[in-house]
């Protein structure tokens, strides 16, 4: 069983930076996408392994910490997570490609951290798309019935 | 039909109990409390508890492993490595008991064992690195005089690192000498150390001799310098340094130190060498670990020669029958960080060995297997053979990248940097080769090690059936639980 990197795209996006073995990525993720220092690739992750752009990383072994160890395809790797991530998007994006069975907000509503706004059925199943924080919506840009792909924006807040 | 008692365990049980099935001879085993899981007690046709833990309390406890051999009803008992492989004592035993030990005689245990009568005896054919045994501080001081720093102290009953020390200045001598006495007097119930001379990252070569009541032969050398805590982690034959000439002059040599040692079963005569010169360093009585790249150029079974040599039947190989073609490399994979070489203890979740041609592996692990935490940290040795160097080492690299051994960390990413370093590819390395390797890594690993590090820790490692976020009809996006989650940085 294939599973999304699906709670990625409450409220803002982050921007992650993470130095790999010495060298510096800055990272979004959107339900299947990445993108990685500027550069958008397919992902998608089971259990202990991910696939980037069709090639396969087995993750054998992980130590986190400030400072975490993994070792991937037999090769080891020393990561640190900067203390720096920057909310990059205020947009909420489709964790998951589906159809919008309902939208349960209008623009220019204020909403609380937990609200329902939009009702997305994918793979048979209805996934509530949450407000992750306070704010007010600014544009809604789909509607009832409408089908949307993995990483298409949904709603963007002020 | 003859019974063997293998009294070992982890892999190099599994591997006893190979030869012997090829003999028709019965392996039986021995098992601790911390081993009734392991692989080697399915392997035996027969098994004895002998309870405890550690291996004092276990497979170092001469008399439960008597005990044991008479229970079984064994005639032989082959000590394996490590444990009771070199016990003078142990071997005398069995003597005295009827039980025949496949190794050398107590008599030669005895001898090998000590490490100035050893050195005495090897110094008549080989140079021997400058030193003696040392009782007193001031012959220290008298000693260090004349031959100068570096030098190291070892215990003369010693092995394994333990009781060693390094000395470079006057300074430092006082406190090493009695702490290096003080360590070898716990470790191996003597005080008694030597100082010598220390060859600093030398290259350290070693014969493989086989001997019987009648003859000795070598079986060619090894390279093992690629060390880290003096012991081994890659070995290599042939080894990259010799000349013909060479090879000839130490096998020679090796030959004629264990003549002299009259020593029968198989044994390792180890050298230092540096700049073109080499020195004796020790005899290693016993089956050594990285004995298979040997069996792999020669095609000899080893341990079926030295249960030849022990039933009486004697060596059924002559010199001339010794004729090594190709180039193996075993590479040791231990349950250790594979940077800092910390030993860790877990359970091995996903354990898939690689299989080609010219591939062996030896191992008593297996998927789900908790490594105890007594014993050491080798989890399986991985050999690979090629008709050439070049050969081996890519066939070393492709099995390296295929081994798949998942829940605890490893040497392979550690073997795969030392594969790809020039040094050893020049086949250019000594002992230091580990302190200064550069650590491999690949571009699109660090995407893959990035995105592991941001994604929630929660879906690493999880059963299958656990991980299955979609299996409520209704997933709700807004979860509690994930926004506590510290790594759910992004919704913050």
């Amino acid at each position: 069983m294939k599973t999304n990197i699906m709670i990625l795209t409450l409220g803002g996006i982050n921007k992650m930076i993470v130095e790999v073995n010495g060298n510096n990525y800055d990272i979004v993720i959107v339900g299947r996408k990445a993108r990685v220092n500027g550069r958008e690739m397919e992902i998608s992750l089971d259990e202990d392994h991910i696939t980037l752009e069709g090639k396969t990383f087995h993750l054998d072994y992980i130590e986190e910490g400030t400072i975490s160890f993994l070792i991937i395809n037999g090769i080891s790797y020393t990561v640190s997570r900067s203390l720096t991530d920057v909310i990059e998007s205020k947009e909420i994006r489709a964790p998951i490609g589906g159809r919008v069975v309902e939208v349960m907000t209008e623009e220019g509503q204020e909403i609380k951290k937990s609200d329902l706004l939009i009702i997305l059925e994918a793979m048979k199943m209805e996934n509530l798309i949450r407000a992750s924080s306070a704010g007010r919506i600014r544009q809604i840009l789909v509607q009832k019935g409408q089908s949307v792909k993995t990483g298409d924006v949904l709603l963007v807040l002020e | 039909m003859s019974k063997l008692l293998i009294a070992n365990r982890g892999e190099i049980a599994t591997r006893i109990a190979r030869s012997c099935r090829k003999l028709g001879i019965s392996p039986c085993g021995i098992y601790s409390e911390a081993d009734k899981n392991s692989l080697h007690v399915k392997y035996c046709d027969e098994v004895v508890s002998i309870g405890g833990l550690t291996p004092v309390e276990s497979y170092l406890c001469m008399g439960k492993v008597i005990d044991a051999i008479k229970k079984l009803g064994c005639d032989l008992v082959h000590p394996g490595y490590g444990f009771l492989a070199e016990s003078a004592e142990f071997s005398e035993t069995c003597e005295k008991n009827g039980i025949t030990f496949v190794g050398p005689s107590s008599k030669t245990l005895g001898l090998s064992g000590d490490k100035v009568r050893a050195r005495e005896v090897a110094s008549k054919f080989a140079p021997v690195v400058e030193g003696k045994e040392i009782s007193m501080y001031d012959e220290a001081v008298s000693l260090t005089e004349k031959i100068g720093f570096p030098l190291i102290i070892k215990a003369v009953k010693g092995g394994g690192g333990r009781g060693l020390r390094i000395v470079n200045t006057y300074q430092e001598l006082k406190n090493a000498f009695a702490s290096s006495k003080n360590e070898a007097s716990i470790s191996f119930g003597s005080d008694r150390v030597y100082i010598e001379k220390y060859i600093q990252n030398p290259r350290h070569i070693e014969v493989q001799i086989i001997g019987d009541k009648s003859d000795v032969i070598h079986l060619g050398e090894r390279e093992c310098s690629v060390q880290r805590r003096h012991q081994k982690l890659i070995e290599e034959t042939p080894s990259p340094a010799l000349t013909p000439e060479i090879r000839d002059k130490l096998t020679k040599i090796a030959v004629a130190i264990a003549k002299e040692m009259a020593y029968t079963s198989a044994g390792t005569v180890e050298f230092l060498y540096k700049d073109g010169g080499f020195y004796f360093m020790e005899l290693n009585s016993r089956i050594q670990v990285e004995h298979p790249i040997t069996e792999m150029v020669t095609g000899i079974d080893i341990v079926e020669q030295q249960i030849h040599v022990s039933t009486s039947k004697g060596l059924t190989i002559k010199q001339t029958d010794v004729m090594p073609k190709g180039h193996a490399i075993e590479c040791r994979i231990n349950a250790e960080h594979p940077v800092t070489f910390v030993p860790h203890v877990g359970t091995i979740k996903e354990f898939d060995p690689p299989k080609e041609d010219g591939v062996r592996i030896d191992t008593a692990m297996f998927s789900g297997y908790s490594i105890p935490s007594f014993y050491d940290s080798l989890i399986s040795k991985l050999i690979c053979f090629g008709n050439n160097r070049r050969e081996a080492i890519e066939k070393m690299m492709r099995s390296l990248s295929s081994f798949r051994i998942s829940g605890i960390p490893t040497t392979i990413p550690f073997h795969l940097s030392a594969l790809r370093d020039k040094r050893f590819l020049d086949g250019n390395y000594d002992t230091s080769f580990v302190d200064q390797l550069k650590y491999f890594s690949s571009k699109e690993g660090e995407i893959a090690a990035a995105l592991f590090s941001v994604i929630p820790k929660k879906f690493h490692f999880l059963p299958k059936n656990k991980l299955d976020l979609w299996n409520s009809s209704r997933f709700d996006w807004s979860n509690e639980d994930q926004h506590n989650d510290p790594y759910f940085g992004w919704n913050k």
